[in-house]
């Protein structure tokens, strides 16, 4: 009696660690696949992936360097979108992103690279820096809650 | 980190905004400053960013993570 009870508790732990690792690959799995479309967002001047991942409140800011966006609608409508025309083109490279999640709450780190032209200038750029996402689990979905993002020229 | 001491020694910084967010044993720092000052002879004057991740551990917070940007 007593293995049997000693097996069946094995088993149940077996099962609820299995569980809680697949469950955490899951939220990994959510929160890479919201930073790729964070990037294709950026390239492409193109506010849906903002409106669908980040989480509209009020208080929210988006920093970039010395500056922010009050807002998810001024970071879509007067950042987001106006690039597409503003620039030529725009490659964002995530890499080496880290996510650390901790309950309902999450925040991840990525390597960024930067390259675009600026249409009315001609003037080119190319920029390598970092960038921090937070995030929080909002019915079952991971939410953006701030983004902070770095860059200077290529050395 | 030692160079960062001296530079903002020389600088007058004030705090703009700061927001604080607290979700369980985590909390987010968001804050918008401006820096003002002389440093080996070069004059500086911006707005500078700084995200900040936070744990209680023992209730005691604890910084995870900075972010700052100017």
């Amino acid at each position: 009696m007593t293995k049997f009870v000693a097996i069946t508790m094995l088993s149940m732990l077996a099962f609820f660690s299995n569980a809680h690792d697949k469950s955490h690959m899951n939220d990994e799995k959510q929160i890479t696949h919201i930073i790729h479309q964070i990037k294709y967002g950026w390239e492409n001047g193109d506010g849906k992936p903002f409106r669908k991942h980040f989480l509209d409140f009020k208080g929210a800011r988006y920093f970039e360097l010395g500056g922010q966006n009050v807002g998810l609608t001024d970071l879509v409508e007067h950042h987001v979108e106006p690039e597409k025309d503003a620039l030529v083109f725009l490659n964002l490279d995530f890499s080496n992103i880290q996510i650390h999640i901790e309950d309902e709450f999450a925040w991840a780190l990525a390597d960024t690279a930067v390259k675009g032209e600026v249409r009315k200038s001609g003037k080119t750029f190319d920029k390598t820096g970092f960038q921090t996402f937070l995030f929080k689990k909002v019915d079952g979905d991971w939410k953006v809650l701030h983004t902070h993002s770095s860059s200077r020229n290529r050395k | 980190m030692l160079s960062d001491m001296k530079y903002l020694a020389a600088m007058k910084s004030e705090t703009l905004e700061h927001q604080v967010t607290i979700l369980g044993n985590t909390a987010i720092s968001a804050s918008r400053s401006h820096t003002k000052g002389t440093y080996k002879g070069k004059e500086r004057n911006y707005q500078g960013m700084e995200t900040m991740v936070l744990e209680k551990q023992n209730g005691k917070w604890k910084i995870k993570h900075i972010h700052w940007s100017h």
